[in-house]
């Protein structure tokens, strides 16, 4: 029997559902490496409040993920749907032992992610979502359809780190003392 | 339900805009209004430093980045100074991934 679970979900391609779709990723993240019935990710018994109106990142792999998340579903509905109407987004979300996988689909317009070049300024004023979600996640892959499906992954931690590793990039913590 | 985006305020030439709870695609464009009228108190010498407090910032996106980032290019441009402070957090986190936090001089 696999150990990954999967979650569905399906949802007007409007920024305003955007963070629905957010908070059912941060939970999915608090659940990767667990049997979905006890302790999260972090090992601490303490779950972040589910649905909530804060955004409460309680580790470093939730804070990546969601971030990289939001990047492709803001891209999604300002440029696949040219900011709304009309299309719906569906995310599947696959939780394992040691990973997180969220496979998106819509329906909208093409995306050419290998047209995306990297920031050349030190404060860009734009182009910034795709290089956000490429830092913070493993695996950033997109399939033109229809549908078009974009592929995000990423590992608690790491195979190459040794345990304890980092998830989020060493010059991306936002974690303060 | 809704609540204030940024907050105000004026001590002299020195201006503090605080920035609450989250900034992204959905109501960056909110700032563009104080932007402009930062440019004007800018060009009028009514204010010559803006800081821009993110303490209570708890999510941004790549929108609300540029909106910062446009705030402070903006007003640099007229000669005036802006400081960046106390991001933490999710926020901390996007200017380090984008190494905005070696501009700004934020730890």
């Amino acid at each position: 029997m696999s150990d990954t679970r999967t979650v569905a979900l399906t949802i007007p391609g409007l920024l305003e559902f955007r963070d629905l779709a957010m908070r059912v990723v941060m939970e999915s993240c608090n659940l990767v490496g667990t049997n979905g019935l006890s302790q999260p990710a972090d090992g601490n018994g303490e779950s972040q409040p589910a649905l909530s109106d804060t955004y409460d990142f309680s580790d470093d792999f939730t804070l990546a993920f969601s971030s990289g998340f939001s990047e492709i579903f803001n891209n999604i509905v300002l440029h696949a749907y040219d900011g709304g109407g009309g299309g719906t987004i569906r995310c599947e979300i696959r939780i394992a032992t040691d990973h997180l996988a969220v496979e998106i689909t819509d329906t909208g317009r093409s995306f050419d992610l290998t047209a995306v070049k990297p920031l050349e300024e030190a404060l860009p004023m734009g182009g910034m979502g795709i290089t956000i979600a490429r830092g913070f996640l493993d695996e950033v892959d997109y399939e033109s359809g229809p549908p078009n499906r974009w592929r995000l992954v990423k590992y608690l931690r790491r195979p190459s780190e040794p345990q304890g590793g980092p998830s989020v990039p060493p010059e991306a913590s936002g974690q303060t003392q | 339900m809704s609540e204030e985006l940024y907050t105000r305020s004026d001590n002299g030439n020195e201006t503090t805009v605080s920035i609450r709870k989250k900034l992204d695609v959905t109501n960056a464009p909110q700032l563009f209004d104080l932007i402009a009228e930062l440019e004007e108190d800018v060009k009028a010498k009514k204010v010559s430093t803006v800081i821009v407090d993110l303490k209570e910032l708890e999510l941004i996106d790549s929108s609300g980045v540029a909106a910062i980032v446009g705030l402070y290019k903006r007003t640099k441009k007229l000669g005036g100074t802006v400081k960046i402070t106390e991001a933490n957090g999710q926020p901390l986190a996007i200017f380090k991934l984008l190494r905005m936090d070696r501009v700004w001089g934020l730890e």
